[in-house]
């Protein structure tokens, strides 16, 4: 019976033509979306291809992620190219797309179409649902057939998940067939892996939208009053929360600008530096105090900056939009434990150089070559470890919780 | 009376709409001032869309409607000045109180500047509740919004009233005190034109009697003929008769 | 009788469910997105006013042996757009400074860094609420306009009276629109209130007339939306299928064209990126460099003889004489080889962008929320206006260190036929404690609107032909 009914919310779907035009809206902002950022990409990866560092240059510098096709995240954060001097790490932007009208609108990833236009089409869905039937009449009808309310919601549902995700996968993995046509784009076995983690989350978010907007949609009486309390819902979920988080940590935690104290002992460091020449141990002495008095003032403030991440991660999470959000950057490589990742690996890079390196300026040799910075991706189960596990099952518990809400809600259903 | 001119007039009115159905067959139809008359047939006969055509919501084929002379395709505001119009299911401003609702159906009536008074005296004309006056029409019943529906038509205080099946799904109280206020008006001079289903009611309001069936007015009756006629075997007769030919 | 019909609609919506609500979106937040957008303002001006000062301190302890060292880096600092608390725009991809050097400039770091974590989640700025959440608002409030109107017979209730449709229609749209306008207003001057309490700098210069352009753009801007979501309806026989054309209609508008315009830009004109650019220039000045180097230590042979010259140097000699007149020749040959050169390449390469630009400017007109997106971002400071005059200000301010500092200096770099590279210093004096300070012309109010107005155009369209639209469907609208 439960399947009857599915069927034929499948079949009212299809013939529906808000589902055509749902439909129509699903294919353009997807395929756009791959068609956009792949052009991103590849005119990062030629910018890439001109500024790599050339072996022996003490710089730190990533090519972009191809997973960022999908979120892009903070790849370009990623990207950003690190020197290293005898006196410490100077960051610089790294590669980019020329691509400056981002800056006026989001990067239209396929995250940001699922997380922004998704959920706001699987909550107008869901929401139609009970109150398009009562308002038919088509309600009544069917309870009045001794079918019990569980297996209509159910029912609805089922028919609801399949009319919206089918033809999303579908979409998705056309855009991504087309990518891999890309020579310069092969997807390893990790990164396929990744690609349908990713794809997993996000059904779970957008039927967690479905089931949300059933729920609403039980708990209001007119449909038309209701659309702006979806609406609102939807924005504070998708907008305001995962920012809110931001904004109360900052006013909690405070974090130092070490940015200016830095600038201020360079100046006088590179003086010293360039003056003092050949006066052998004490400068390699004054260079190793300076490069530990550095490494003092960036743990202090890493550790507070990483609190500061931390609490408003924690309080961000409140909506399940942000935690997905975590989630996905964080499987496909841009996110934020990521670049805290590349962040340690230079330092460890620096480590590892900086004896050579000042040795070599202070006995003014020839500049010397240094071994190349490799960077490996976290591995997925580190990147589990470190978060994203929290984040799917976090987003998967608001699931079922709004799932069995729903259920409930319209199991107390008032038809009249 | 019989000298008096028609307030309302159909002359030669046909409708044929763009699938091809021809809903209205040279219609001619008068009603004069102090005269209900009451339009049967079932339902698809064209009596909505005579109506239709009177208010100018769309316009006809062939033929003129007039509301007290003006040719209503012609000067439709002119002519809309004098008509009011109660629709099968009243449907009004929900967030609005019954008396806004008034206040601002007045005044698109032209009768502005009434007093509060103004309008609970007409409310309490067609025998709406007291407490109703200034609550929100939302959750009124038929019965009430038809009650609602009447007074808009009454305050505006036009020579002629248009109702489509104004007592449809109304319990019989109801309706039974809807035909009473439509007897005053009678009385008071207004041209009444009224389609419906139910025969035995328009049997006993009615000065005049119309039967439409396929798009053409088929039957006419005065009230005296009506006696002498069973209104009821008439119109059932013509029901299952021959469909009509073209 | 417009006036009766602009109070009814007025106060239908503000009776109903959705103005409450909407205002509580409104009030809470708008005035939200403009206190973030502050506090990120504040700290990003305490950080500009510190480094100011370090690299103060930093000039005004140069010495000439910097310089002829060749170690000069002076940095020039952008302010902070004070209007950015309306929106970001290209505020964080800008550089926060750019570093002055004998060879050139080069960009600092932009003002994302460390912060840019926080991005991951998308941000929230005024502009950025009124283009996603305002212009949805506006299309849904307008969407039963009329589709739900005659849904409720109310239309035919109003049409059997003597009263005009285009009047119905005007005051339909006026009272919609101020249900939507009041509450914004609100929200607006309590933002204004709580960057007035936060110490934003609100009175100065043309600070309130970019408020109040900034407040009448957003206006006109939710009238636009409002307008389009009539015609939609005015279009559609049932309230129910204008809410899905609405979603069609936001998300292309939204979404789609304005990424698009950029992609098919790109694909028309594709241009080379500044480091491909940048990296050609200095290949080519290495080469010229190198050329120069070359001819001047042959040159210095022919003139002093294979032993070189003599130091101390005789200033009167007449080897030396003939020297600094070669020296003076070969130089500046080399100086306008370089610049005729790279002065081609930048002709062309900007001649290029500016054509892709124009394009991506023009197709991303079509849709009003772009053009909107521009413009405002133009009237606060953070638009493609600042990035010119950025950009403008520093070049301006190279050559101006180029004539003062960096030209001063004379470091002349010999490679002698027999290998041996010689470098010969020769300081000018220089006025360290005087040296040009950086600063960028910002761009006027009238400046932002005369750069915009194909803008203004689009918007203004965006407002007439909906509307004409909807008044045209309606006077035929099928009332039964």
């Amino acid at each position: 019976m439960t399947w009857t009914i599915a069927q034929k919310e499948i079949v009212s779907n299809l013939v529906s033509y808000k589902f055509f035009v749902v439909l129509l809206l699903t294919i353009v902002l997807v395929l756009t979306s791959f068609f956009i950022m792949h052009r991103d990409f590849k005119n990062r990866l030629s910018d890439y291809q001109v500024i790599r560092p050339k072996p022996g240059d003490p710089i730190a510098l990533l090519p972009p992620n191809p997973l960022s096709i999908m979120a892009k995240g903070l790849d370009e954060a990623l990207a950003r190219s690190y020197e290293i001097s005898p006196i410490g790490i100077t960051v610089r932007a790294g590669q980019k797309s020329g691509n400056i009208i981002f800056s006026l609108f989001p990067a239209p990833d396929f995250l940001y179409v699922v997380r922004v236009v998704l959920s706001l089409v699987a909550l107008l869905f869901g929401f139609d649902q009970v109150s398009q039937e009562k308002e038919k009449g088509t309600l009544k009808l069917m309870l009045s057939n001794g079918l019990s309310r569980s297996k209509i919601l159910l029912g609805k549902w089922i028919g609801n998940f399949l009319s919206l995700s089918v033809p999303f996968l579908l979409v998705t993995l056309l855009g991504v067939a087309f990518l891999s046509l890309d020579p310069d784009i092969h997807f390893s076995s990790e990164q396929t892996l990744r690609f349908f983690l990713i794809l997993f989350l996000t059904l779970v978010y957008i039927t967690f939208f479905l089931s949300l907007g059933i729920l609403i949609s039980t708990l209001t009486k007119r449909a038309a009053s209701s659309i702006v309390i979806l609406l609102f819902i939807w924005a504070l979920l998708v907008f305001v929360i995962p920012n809110l988080g931001t904004l109360l940590a900052r006013q909690i935690v405070n974090v130092p600008s070490v940015r200016a104290l830095s600038e201020k002992r360079q100046q006088v460091w590179t003086r010293e530096v360039l003056f003092s020449q050949g006066e052998g141990s004490k400068l390699a002495d004054h260079l190793r105090t300076i490069g530990d008095e550095n490494d003092r003032l960036d743990e202090n403030y890493r550790g507070k900056f990483n609190r500061l991440v931390n609490l408003s991660k924690n309080i961000n999470r409140l909506s399940p939009a942000a935690s997905f959000v975590y989630a996905v950057t964080d499987i496909a490589g841009t996110g934020i434990s990521e670049e805290n990742s590349l962040k340690r690996e230079v330092v460890r890079y620096k480590d590892s150089i900086i004896q050579d390196m000042i040795s070599t300026v202070v006995s003014n040799s020839k500049i010397k070559e240094y071994p190349a910075f490799g960077y490996n991706y976290r591995s997925l189960s580190s990147v589990f470890a470190q978060g994203a596990l929290f984040d799917s099952a976090w987003l998967i518990f608001f699931n079922i919780l709004f799932f069995a809400l729903s259920y409930f809600a319209f199991v107390k259903y008032d038809v009249r | 009376m019989p000298d008096q001119k028609p307030i309302l007039k159909a002359e030669d009115l046909s409708k044929r709409y763009e699938d091809g159905v021809l809903a209205l067959d040279h219609l001619n139809l008068e009603v004069r001032g102090g005269e209900v008359y009451c339009l049967l047939g079932a339902n698809g006969a064209g009596k909505t869309t005579t109506i239709n055509l009177f208010l100018n919501f769309i316009p006809p084929t062939t033929g003129t409607c007039y509301i007290n002379g003006i040719d209503v395709t012609r000067d439709p505001l002119e002519a809309k000045k004098y008509v009011s119009f109660v629709s099968e299911n009243v449907m009004l401003y929900g967030n609005f109180t019954a008396r806004q609702n008034l206040d601002f159906f007045a005044k698109l009536g032209g009768k502005a500047n009434l007093s509060k008074e103004a309008y609970y005296q007409v409310m309490r004309r067609v025998s709406l509740q007291e407490k109703a006056f200034e609550q929100r029409v939302k959750n009124f019943s038929k019965g009430m919004r038809q009650k609602l529906g009447i007074s808009i038509a009454i305050i505006k205080d036009a020579p002629a009233i248009l109702l489509d099946e104004p007592t449809s799904g109304l319990d019989p109280k109801a309706a039974e005190e809807f035909l009473e206020i439509l007897a005053e008006l009678k009385k008071e001079g207004k041209a009444i034109l009224m389609s419906t289903h139910d025969i035995f009611r328009a049997k006993d309001i009615a000065d005049r009697v119309g039967i439409m069936k396929e798009g053409r007015l088929v039957m006419e009756r005065t009230r005296e003929e009506l006696q002498y006629e069973d209104l009821v075997k008439i119109y059932i007769d013509y029901m299952k008769s021959e469909p009509l030919t073209v | 009788m417009l006036k009766t019909i602009i109070k009814k609609e007025l106060l239908d919506n503000v009776f109903s469910y959705r103005f409450p609500l909407f205002s509580l979106i409104c009030v809470l937040l708008i005035p939200l997105g403009m206190y973030v957008n502050q506090v990120s303002y504040a700290k990003r001006l305490r950080d500009y006013s510190e480094q100011m000062r370090l690299a103060g301190e930093a000039v005004s302890a140069l010495k000439i042996q910097d310089v002829m060292a060749g170690t000069v880096a002076i940095k020039g600092f952008r302010p902070p757009a004070r209007l950015s608390v309306f929106t970001q725009g290209f505020e964080s991809t800008l550089p926060r400074f750019y570093e002055f050097t004998q060879d050139g400039f080069r960009p600092g770091e932009s003002s994302g860094g460390d912060e840019s974590i926080f991005s991951v989640q998308g941000k929230v700025d005024f502009v950025f609420l009124v283009q996603m959440l305002l212009s949805l608002i506006g299309l849904l409030f307008a969407s039963d306009v009329i589709a739900g109107e005659k849904e409720s017979g109310t239309l035919r209730a109003m049409l059997s009276n003597s009263l005009p449709r285009d009047k119905i229609l005007i005051g339909k749209i006026a009272g919609g629109y101020l249900a939507l306008w009041l509450p914004f207003i609100i929200a607006f001057l309590i933002g204004i209130i709580i960057l007035i309490v936060g110490s934003f700098p609100f009175f100065g210069g043309d600070t309130p007339a970019r408020i109040l352009s900034v407040f009448l753009s957003v206006s006109l801007f939710m009238l636009i939306y409002f307008t389009i979501g009539t015609m939609v309806s005015s279009s559609s026989a049932k309230a129910r299928t204008s809410v899905v054309a609405i979603l069609l209609v936001w998300a292309s508008l939204q979404l789609i064209i304005p990424k698009l315009s950029d992609m098919v830009a790109r694909i028309v004109y594709p241009v080379r990126t500044n480091t491909e650019v940048s990296l050609e220039k200095s290949l080519l000045a290495r080469s010229i460099d190198t050329e120069t180097a070359k001819e001047l230590g042959r040159q210095l042979d022919l003139v002093f003889g294979a032993a070189g010259p003599k130091a101390p140097e005789d200033e009167n000699s007449p080897e030396q004489k003939k020297w600094n007149s070669v020296k003076t020749r070969i130089q500046q040959s080399a100086r306008e080889r370089k610049a005729r050169q790279f002065g081609a390449i930048e002709e062309t390469y900007q001649q290029q962008k500016r054509r892709q630009q124009n394009l991506a400017v023009n197709l991303s007109l079509i849709s009003p929320s772009a053009a909107f997106a521009r413009f405002i971002a133009d009237i606060c400071g953070t638009g493609e206006l600042e990035r010119t005059k950025y950009i403008e200000a520093v070049r301006a301010h190279q050559n101006a260190l180029d004539n003062e500092l960096f030209s001063k200096v004379d470091r002349t770099v010999m490679i002698r036929p027999n290998g041996e590279t010689m470098l010969a210093f020769h300081a000018f004096p220089v006025d360290l404690k005087n040296l040009p300070k950086f600063s960028i012309a910002s761009a006027s109010l009238q400046d932002a609107f005369k750069e915009n107005w194909r803008s203004l155009i689009s918007l203004a369209f965006w407002l007439i032909a909906p509307f004409a639209v909807a008044y045209v469907r309606f006077i035929k609208y099928d009332v039964r």
